[in-house]
């Protein structure tokens, strides 16, 4: 049978997954976590029409620690110019070194997909341009680890591919990702939201999600038969609920 | 790291330590405690307990925010003038908000009818006015700290803000209060990043943590740098109160005690101390506490130290005087020359500020810990089955390890480890049994804390620090450039020679075993820690054959044969010998300069040097030919080996002297200088 799923292998020399309690000096978590895998994905191959659950992440190299001082801008950048030198702080960040993963996902179709499939198996198409793209190296934009001052190397991975298998550890509480929730009384930010029909702005909030993380022979089940913390997210923002 | 210090609260016994969620031990004592009866009221001044009392904190500052039954006077009584004679305008506003407090607390679910009894005494005694009349009334000051007490019923005797309900109403009325909220000014649930429950999520952290000075914040917050996670409200959205709460009393309960605390380095122009610059570091150490498979009776320290511990000790003291988590700890002790953990700033917990005319006095500090010594780890861990026995003691347990930097009000997290003990354990032993050297007279030496190779080093590189704390710790390999830096002051102390002062040969004597140290544990950790050698490279190895090493050897011996001549002519020991001259270049290319002082002494010296250095130098000179002469020159590793030649060699030649050439040694070093022979 055809292998719907798909797997990639992602290295780098940094990486800063940051925690969110840990956000202005920021802490990495231990592994990358299932919302940065996503961005690598989304790095290279990505469709308004579905979206990436990963289904579990294999740590082939957990790395090392280890902190950097930069010289940072306090605020962000927006309309208003930025006078550097009166915003300038010095922040630490506790990051990652030398970091291996392969990130195992399934791709999720949007209902509105659906709409304009004209009879095509839409997931086996978005898996095989998934796959030929990270077989020939292509992308949208470099994958990061984190941060984008961290970038990785991809390359296509298979799904009997092993991490270090010697890899155990209870991490705890970790992000899985941030719900985009629609709100009508907390109008917080604006996002992007297809009824089904068109595009619209939805008014709503931001609000992280998390899981339990267990790294146990080199795997972070994110998925697993007994337990889907992506259900919790799907709720939040009001699909599949 | 905050799931870590959260999880360390609920330890039994550390717990003790910590006060109820919401309490806060303030620095200023409570003075007056409010008897109440049926009738009426009266003041009395609070008794030297306490000082000592947690009290409900939410942070405040200028704002106006009532706590439950203990506050200012200010709050709980209505009296507006302070010790100095200034009047707060604001006194009657902030009574009025106490009483509305009390009439919410009145209708708390968390509270029983007893209570609600007391709380209705209390309200009747503040707004009645029946303290006014007191003899001491006079006496209360805006600023002084109140508490309740009735006189009969159930709870007669206790003060009521300590009561197990009223601390669960202030859990909740606190959570309220720092609650995120939205622009209906509903508070805000989602998901805690610590715990993951889905609870109100609050704004800021009430409690701020003293690292080395004034407290801060546990976590930094910047109102607009970071988007993801946060609310237009400018509030934290990842933190529950009872976490965020949690793991900063854990954090000052840790900070605040000597057995979990090491100042790694700490930013010192002359004797003033930086205090909010990221140079300052200080680490916070725990063990969580596994499934114990072995009651703690069935482990005896005696037992396994046997005779290495503590000479004629009773298995009773020596239990009670070693503390293990400490030990494991002071792999990272202050430096003999710089104990900044020891500053006044730095003391233990604030003591309680006690107002002159009051009763109350500081109370007595409790009697320091004995210190653990790292020698008696040392042993322990070296003695595999007593160890593994302790090991099985301590299955499941964690080793934490936090380094902490303030940063302009932030607090940063500058490393954190967090490891299984029973694995981290072989490390720390590898670690000891790396940096164990024999002393410059070939006795056993002690293990080095990683602050001594530090000092010894020069160096206050706190990035080299936190390197080698992974080493002990974690295992990885040690840093490159200690080598390097090991190398260089190694040679410059030796080529400096003997001091005048005597503190200044001491401190140089010092540091010498300590960088010979540094250069074994830098050379052969790798080894020590696979081979688990507890006596590997420790003193002499007759059997290493590397020509830098037995190179090393042969300077000693040439040094020793032009003492042992100069002794023999002038009964005199040279303060100068050649090894100075020549130590440079003789670690760095042996082969220009070794033939030349082979030649020397086989001419001048030896022939009056005893029949043991002739041999010892006949052996290595033999050896080294067979290994293809004196190398060219030597790389840092080499010069590295060199050098710990050197100093076990020498080490070896005094460990094995005669009693003759002892009475010999001692008779010269009390004579007056001799000039180079």
């Amino acid at each position: 049978m055809h292998d719907l799923s798909v797997c990639l292998r992602v290295r780098g020399d940094y990486a800063l997954f940051s925690r969110p309690e840990f956000k202005v000096e920021r802490v990495s978590y231990p592994v990358i976590t299932p919302s940065a895998a996503r961005g690598a994905l989304e790095a290279v191959y990505w469709k308004p029409e579905f979206k990436y659950r990963i289904r579990r992440i294999g740590v082939v190299k957990i790395g090392s620690t280890a902190t950097v001082l930069r010289n940072e801008l306090g605020t962000r950048q927006g309309k208003t110019p930025v006078f550097i030198e009166d915003d300038r702080q010095q922040r630490s960040s506790l990051l990652l070194k030398d970091v291996e993963y392969l990130i195992h996902a399934d791709i999720v179709l949007q209902p509105h997909a659906y709409a304009q499939a004209n009879g095509v198996n839409l997931l086996m198409k978005h898996t095989e341009c998934f796959k030929r793209r990270a077989q020939s190296g292509q992308c949208r934009h470099q994958p990061y680890l984190g941060t984008r001052e961290f970038s990785a190397e991809f390359e296509a991975a298979t799904s009997d591919e092993q991490p270090d298998r010697g890899l155990n550890q209870r991490l705890g509480n970790m992000l899985l990702d941030i719900a985009f929730v629609p709100s009508k009384t907390r109008k917080e930010m604006q996002f992007k939201r297809h009824d089904g029909k068109k595009w619209d702005v939805a008014d709503g909030y931001m609000e992280a999600v998390y899981f339990n993380a267990d790294l146990k022979d080199g795997w972070v089940d994110v998925v697993t038969n007994t337990a889907n913390p992506y259900a919790r997210l799907d709720a939040l923002e009001g699909r599949h609920a | 790291m905050l799931d870590a210090l959260v999880k360390h609260a609920r330890d039994e016994e550390f717990s003790k330590s910590l006060p109820p969620t919401g309490f806060y031990n303030y620095s200023q004592p409570i003075r007056w405690v409010v008897q109440i009866s049926e009738s009426g009221a009266r003041l009395e001044e609070a008794d030297l307990s306490g000082l000592l009392f947690a009290r409900p904190y939410t942070g405040r500052t200028s704002g106006i925010d009532p706590h439950p039954l203990a506050d200012e006077a200010c709050y709980a009584l209505g009296v507006s003038v302070d010790d100095k004679g200034k009047v707060d305008d604001r006194a009657a506003e902030k009574h009025t908000k106490f009483l509305t407090l009390l009439d919410k607390m009145e209708d708390a679910p968390q509270l029983d009818a007893d209570i609600r009894q007391a709380i209705a005494q209390v309200k009747k005694a503040v707004a009645g006015e029946w303290l006014a009349d007191d003899a001491r009334w006079a006496e209360v000051k805006s600023k002084d700290w109140v508490a309740f007490q009735v006189q009969s019923g159930p709870l007669a005797g206790k003060k009521l803000f300590q009561l197990p309900a009223v601390q669960a109403f202030w859990v909740a009325e606190a959570q309220e209060r720092i609650a995120v909220r939205d622009d209906k000014k509903e508070m805000i649930t989602g998901e805690c990043a610590v715990c993951g429950e889905v609870k109100p999520l609050i704004s800021r952290i009430p409690v701020g943590v003293k690292l080395i000075s004034k407290p801060g914040p546990l976590h930094s917050l910047n109102s607009n740098a970071f988007v993801s996670g946060r609310t237009d409200t400018g509030g934290h959205n990842n933190l529950c109160y009872e976490c965020a709460d949690t793991a900063s009393r854990v954090f000052n309960a840790l900070a605040s005690d000597k057995q979990h605390r090491r100042i790694i380095v700490m930013d010192k122009v002359g004797k003033q101390v930086k205090l909010d610059t990221l140079r300052n570091q200080v680490a916070l150490f725990w063990v969580e506490k596994g499934r114990p498979l072995h009651s703690a009776e069935d482990f005896s320290f005696q037992g396994a130290l046997g005779s290495s511990y503590g000479e004629g000790a009773t298995e009773t003291k020596a239990s009670e005087s070693f503390d293990f988590e400490s030990a494991l700890g002071d792999l990272m002790r202050p430096p003999v020359a710089d104990d900044s953990d020891s500053d006044s700033d730095n003391d233990e917990q604030p003591k309680p500020k006690v107002k002159k005319g009051t009763k109350a006095a500081a109370s007595a500090p409790a009697p320091p810990k004995p210190e653990a010594r790292l020698s008696q780890l040392s042993s322990l861990l070296n003695i595999q089955n007593a160890a593994g026995q302790h090991l099985t003691f301590l299955d499941g347990s964690k080793f934490a390890l936090a380094i902490f930097s303030p940063n302009v009000g932030r607090t940063a997290l500058r490393e954190w480890l967090y490891l299984d003990l029973g694995r981290m354990l072989p490390h720390v032993r590898a670690y000891l049994n790396a940096t164990t050297i024999n002393d410059a007279w070939g006795k056993p030496g002690d293990p080095h804390h990683i602050n001594a190779l530090m000092e010894a080093l020069g160096s206050k590189n706190a990035n080299l620090t936190r390197d080698l704390i992974r080493t002990a710790y974690e295992g990885v390999k040690p840093p490159l450039e200690m080598l390097a830096q090991a190398v260089q002051r190694f040679r410059t102390l030796t080529v400096k020679g003997a001091q005048d002062r005597k503190k200044d040969e001491w401190e140089r004597q010092r540091h010498l075993k300590t960088l010979a140290a540094a250069l074994k544990f830098s050379l052969y950790y790798a080894k020590t820690a696979a081979e688990g050698g507890a006596k590997f490279m420790t003193g002499l190895e007759r059997l290493e054959s590397d020509p830098a090493y037995l190179c090393g050897r042969l300077l000693a011996v040439l040094e020793e044969a032009q003492q042992v001549y100069s002794y023999r002519q002038n009964r005199k020991r040279l303060k100068t010998t050649g090894v100075q001259r020549s130590f440079g270049a003789a670690s760095a290319s042996p082969a220009g300069i070794f033939p030349k002082l082979v030649k020397l002494a086989t001419v001048a010296h030896l022939p009056k040097a005893g029949r043991y250095l002739n041999e010892e130098m006949e052996g290595l000179v033999r050896t080294l030919v067979e290994r293809g002469g004196y190398p060219m020159s030597l790389n840092v590793e080499g010069q590295g080996r060199f050098g710990l030649g050197y100093w076990h060699q020498r080490g070896d030649i005094r460990a094995n002297w005669t009693p003759e050439q002892k009475t010999a040694d001692e008779q010269a070093e009390n004579a007056p200088e001799g000039d180079e022979a």
